[in-house]
């Protein structure tokens, strides 16, 4: 178990240096920042004092140590263009990013699972195909499109729910429904199929014959083991959605993690992208090197596939 | 269909305008022109045939960045889960690499190093889709690996390339065809979120997704711009959705199977963000290997 | 003119300049909320403006001049100024009495502190470069200095107006900045301007409240609040929804706002619209001899050029793309409101594709050529890949070949940087950087130049830098009526289009207010009334 662990763990973080060099390669190859921080009329001169000044005169291998190193010392840089610590950056972006993306999961698991469950005991029939269809939509247009649909409706002819923006409550209805509906889909198949499986089980059989009121069964007894699989997919999700929803947060005026990084892409603010998306990556990683361990402490089994 | 007889069934060129003739409304409304059945866009170009020639370029899109993505991501899977071991752990690590990438956010990269192109459009898509694949066919590999007529194949010496190719692959392809077949309306989205962020198909390309963000600010006063080609667009991802839903049950009785269905549907529906990559692949995908 | 220079201006030009509806019957009221597109850098500190967040930024903040309603430079900050030295030396007064909003009073301290950090190493202030001109700075009394320059600077005072665009030489407190520190005076910036600083949430919301009794104009409005909405349909969704009452958005959505029922703020003339040609820089080794419209035949070349601009529709460009706002223009960066400003100048090119294939012919290309159209958007000018759009279908309509490109454009930054772009066409439209526009063309079209987006020709260098040496403002208005504009009409370096206005959406709360012509991005906001 311990060698499993340790195994996985360096793994893991050999992962994230492969994240760290891809970053830093797709940055360092989209052309020179510098050139859009200076105005139009810099001179020459100007250019090679804002080069030095950000460090981008030095050999690119130079670079990339020094880039590696720091982030190994949890050193991230300060944003090129505003000067400030690319962490406080993303910090301050975190709460409005994690407040969305925990409601749209919630909002995702709360469409998805009872639909799935319905779905599951009523397979084949109407309902189970209204169920699919109502999710397979979710999927059929394209996020920005249905976020603005949304808007138009909610915000501007209903004049119910605010057009943008964070605020209360209220605001995060319409960008969570937006995020969460893609998903829910997502869910209502994995519940489905889980609860398909569990519900053919002996176990579920054995429950029946001693008289259990179906919905006990089906409830209790059944949702409670077919959960496992859709929790670690909501805890996955939850981690995607932090940066994931680059288009509902642009769509919904959402000041979270996914537009900053967005942003910084178009003023190639390279410090900000690399952080952004590595800590993405590195919770992504996280994320699934738990479920790993989770899944191996439940299921002995496992560890004989994963070494 | 549509999209194979574009030229013949389009009643004009799709990137000919004129913009004297911008926004005219379709056919049935007031100020319509009968030359424009479905009206003009911005640009005076006519949005019917935009729709019957951008089902070309979406449906190709699709099809060929689905098809580098299938091809490397079936190779990876087949080798690693054949050979196990310190291979099958460097591939699922790189996939793992691949999966937590931010999806959208490394496509605007990568469009923004090159420029927006066809090309870069599908090799960033393709990049992006492999992983899912080789994690699928990987855990299906394992499950092949196990059956009887491998073990027979090992004892009469065949080659492990042999192996591959004759035992274990064709049993992989209805899983294949079934991933494939639904991430058709994965990407079609995923070229229409693209557009909307400025780096997918290039103008003038009558691309759905490009066409509906280029309406999109525009509903007051030409909804046609946009509505016809999200209603294309629609219509065809639930098709194919439906398709490959039909397919899984039917096609592939191993699929069937719940816990099995299991593992095909998550990865397939990770929607346009949050990134592929939400899924339970991992521990999903150990259960079918054992 | 003449007020321009050695202009000691009276006071009653004080009074006339405060182009205010004077507020004098009410207190401040009620909350103006703003849907702009971007905040720019959200830094406080002068040295890190890039130009962007001007309209943000404007309301807390004054420069030393402004301009008034014919575009003539006026006292802000500074309540008289002289022009020495033939523009070497430019010596403000400032007004006394003035105070920033934590109580201490505008010196001529302050100024020097401000216009030093704008030219200090690794600065990003947009104004930089010409900041770094400076000399030196002498403080001759507690509310006088005196800037001087090795050259003439004849224009000195376009860079520290309120009057235009990213004008971003913002005076600043000194004794803020000390007894704060810099951290201080990030989170808590404190201006002279008629509102001030309350909240900051980065990537959402400014807020601030106005100042009773300003020295200038007290606003209608008690509170401020400019949002960050970047997707152009949402601003529109919460114009409608009330949640907005003044919007950016794009001329391109002129006849949406039009249709649901919102009003139109219109800042006439800002942006002069034309398709650059690229490679016209001979002296440079990325010369290329091939393209046809920069070949060593200036003949042919010339030909050429005058084909691709008879070929183009400019009234149906103005009035299909630009949603009618504006109008076409014959010369490039020539405004029809410009004092210096001809009718010949701006008697539009006519479409004429006929006479535009035939030129081609004459040129040796029947059959055309090919060009690749780069399709480029400069923030707040969202309708130039439109403008590109239109032209290549235009240049396709008499034989050329065109490939589109839509390039990022912090791609196309760095090909205008190193001339990189031969052969290829781009529309773009030239900021109002100043109102007069050899200041443009002496910053991207001499040879000189650090960048190139018109062209290299011993001719315009010789113009430009007789302008920038020419203190006197009426002959420089002379020889950009009699030489400039003819020649550039003539030559046709780059494709003159429009001079094109630009719209702010108005929802039903609000009132109208007076603007400064020439200024692009909305701007007095202590003005705007309420309904």
């Amino acid at each position: 178990m311990w060698r499993y662990l340790a195994g996985r763990v360096v793994q893991t973080v050999l992962s994230m240096l492969v994240v760290v060099s891809i970053v830093f390669v797709l940055t360092r190859l989209s052309g020179n920042p510098v050139h859009l921080l200076l105005d139009v009329n810099a001179t020459e001169r100007d250019q090679e004092i804002l080069t030095r000044h950000l460090g981008l005169d030095r050999p690119l291998a130079v670079q990339y140590g020094i880039y590696v190193k720091n982030i190994a010392l949890g050193d991230f840089g300060n944003s090129i263009l505003t000067r400030r610590p690319v962490t406080e950056h993303i910090w301050e972006r975190l709460p409005a990013t994690v407040e969305l993306g925990f409601v749209a999961m919630f909002l995702s698991v709360l469409l998805g699972v009872p639909l799935g469950v319905y779905s599951a005991v009523r397979r084949g029939g109407a309902l189970d195909s209204a169920a699919r269809v109502f999710a397979v939509l979710g999927q059929s247009m394209p996020t920005f499109w249905l976020g603005l649909m949304l808007i138009l409706f909610f915000g501007v002819v209903l004049g119910v729910l605010p057009a943008g923006g964070r605020g209360g409550p209220l605001h995060l209805i319409l960008p969570a429904f937006t995020l969460g509906y893609f998903t829910s889909a997502a869910i209502l198949r994995l519940t489905r199929s889980a609860m398909l499986e569990v519900l053919g089980s002996d176990y579920i059989k054995f429950a029946r014959l001693k008289g259990l009121h179906e919905q006990i069964v089906l409830w209790k007894h059944g949702l409670r083991n077919a959960l496992l699989p859709v929790v670690t997919f909501a805890v996955l999700l939850f981690v995607q959605f932090l940066g994931g929803a680059v288009v509902t947060e642009t769509v919904f005026a959402w000041p979270g993690l996914g537009r900053l990084i967005l942003e910084s892409i178009t003023t190639r603010d390279y410090p900000i992208v690399q952080a952004g998306v590595l800590v993405l990556s590195a919770l992504y990683l996280t994320g699934n090197l738990l479920v790993d361990l989770l899944y191996s402490w439940l299921n002995p089994r496992i560890r004989h596939y994963a070494a | 269909m549509a999209a194979v007889f574009a030229p013949y069934l389009a009643p004009r060129s799709p990137t000919d305008g004129d913009i004297t003739k911008k926004s005219i409304p379709p056919a049935w409304m007031e100020g319509a022109d009968p030359e424009h059945p479905l009206g003009t866009d911005r640009f005076g170009r006519d949005v019917l045939s935009r729709i019957i020639w951008g089902s070309r370029i979406s449906l190709m899109v699709s099809l060929v960045a689905i098809g580098v993505a299938g091809t490397l991501g079936t190779l990876l899977g087949l080798v690693s889960g054949y050979r196990g071991g310190l291979l099958d752990a460097f591939f699922m690590r790189l996939t793992d690499v691949g999966l937590s990438l931010p999806i959208i956010l490394i496509a605007v990269v990568m469009v923004a190093v090159s420029e927006p192109s066809f090309g870069n459009v599908i090799l960033v898509i393709a990049l992006l889709l492999w992983p899912r694949f080789a994690r699928q066919i990987r855990g299906e590999t394992l499950a092949i690996k196990e059956q009887d007529f491998v073990a027979l194949a090992v004892v009469a010496g065949r080659s492990s390339a042999w192996i591959i190719a004759r035992h274990i692959f064709p049993n992989v392809v209805p899983t294949l065809l079934v991933i494939s077949t639904l991430q058709v309306g994965y990407v079609i989205l995923l070229e229409g979120t693209l557009s909307f962020l400025g780096v997918g198909v290039p103008p003038p390309n009558p691309a759905w997704g490009l066409m509906i963000a280029d309406g999109r600010g525009f509903l007051a006063t030409a909804w046609w711009m946009s509505f016809f080609p999200g209603l294309a667009m629609l219509l065809t991802v639930l098709a194919v959705n439906l398709m490959g839903d039909w397919l899984r049950d039917h096609l592939d009785p191993k699929l069937r199977q719940a816990g099995r269905a299991t593992l095909t549907d998550s990865p397939l529906e990770s929607p346009v963000e949050p990134p592929v990559g939400a899924t339970p692949a991992t521990p999903s995908g150990r259960r079918a290997g054992l | 003119m003449t007020q321009r220079l050695f202009a000691i201006v009276s006071i009653v030009l004080v009074l006339f300049c405060a182009l205010a509806v004077a507020p004098a019957d009410a207190k401040p009221e009620g909350t103006l909320t703003v849907a702009v597109a971007t905040f720019g850098n959200e830094r406080w500190l002068p040295n890190l403006y890039v130009g962007a967040e001007d309209v943000v930024l404007k309301p807390l903040w004054e420069n030393l001049l402004s301009r008034d309603a014919k575009g003539n430079l006026t006292p802000m900050l500074a309540e008289r100024w002289e022009v020495l030295d033939g523009g070497r030396t430019w010596k403000f007064h400032l007004r006394k009495g003035v105070r920033f909003h934590n109580g201490t009073e505008v010196t001529a301290e302050d100024v020097r502190h401000t216009f030093a950090s704008i030219a200090k190493e690794g600065s990003a202030n947009s104004l930089a470069p010409e900041f770094r001109q400076i000399k030196s700075m002498e403080i001759e009394g507690p509310h006088v200095i005196a800037v001087r320059f090795d050259k003439p600077f004849v224009t000195f005072g376009n860079r520290v107006t309120h009057g235009l665009f990213a004008s971003v030489a913002y005076i600043q407190s000194k004794k803020h900045f000390e007894t704060a520190g810099e951290q201080g005076a990030e989170r808590q910036p404190v201006g002279t301007g008629p509102y001030k600083f309350v909240e900051h949430v980065r990537g959402d919301r400014i807020v601030y409240e106005a100042v009773d009794n300003h020295w200038r104009a007290t606003p209608h409005y008690k509170r401020l609040v400019f949002v960050k909405v970047p997707e152009p349909a949402t601003r529109m969704a919460m114009l409608r929804a009330g949640s907005a009452d003044v919007i950016e958005i794009g001329g391109e959505y002129v006849d949406e706002l039009k249709k649901v029922g919102m009003r139109l703020l219109t800042m006439p003339n800002v942006a002069a619209v034309w398709v650059i040609l690229g490679g016209q820089w001979p002296t440079k080794p990325t010369y290329d001899p091939k393209v046809p419209w920069a070949q060593p035949d200036a003949e042919k070349a010339l030909k050429v050029r005058t084909a691709l601009a008879l070929a183009i529709d400019k009234k149906a460009i103005v009035d299909r793309v630009l949603g009618g706002l504006g109008a076409p223009v014959g010369t490039v960066n020539y405004y029809p409101t410009d004092p210096w400003a001809t009718k010949a100048l701006l008697e539009p090119i006519p479409y004429d594709p006929a006479k535009a294939k035939q030129l081609l012919a004459e040129a040796g290309y029947p059959n055309g050529f090919e060009v690749t159209m780069n399709l480029t958007a400069w923030p707040g000018r969202g309708f130039l890949p439109d403008v590109g759009e239109a032209v290549a279908t235009y240049w396709e309509k008499v034989g050329l070949k065109v490939k589109r490109r839509p390039v990022d454009r912090a791609v196309f930054a760095a090909n205008f940087r190193a001339r990189s772009y031969p052969g290829v066409a781009l529309a773009y439209a030239g900021p109002i950087i100043a109102p007069e526009p050899w200041e443009l063309f002496q910053r991207i079209a001499r040879t000189k130049a650090a960048v190139h987006l018109l062209t290299e020709h011993p001719k315009l260098d010789a113009l430009v830098d007789r302008l920038g040496t020419e203190a006197s403002p009426a002959e420089r208005a002379r020889i950009m009526r009699e030489e400039l504009g003819p020649w550039l009409r003539e030559q046709l370096p780059g494709i003159p289009i429009a001079a094109t206005h630009s719209i702010a959406g108005v929802g039903p709360k609000v009132g109208d207010w007076p603007l400064i012509p020439g200024h692009m991005g909305i701007h007095n906001w202590e003005h705007v009334t309420r309904k």
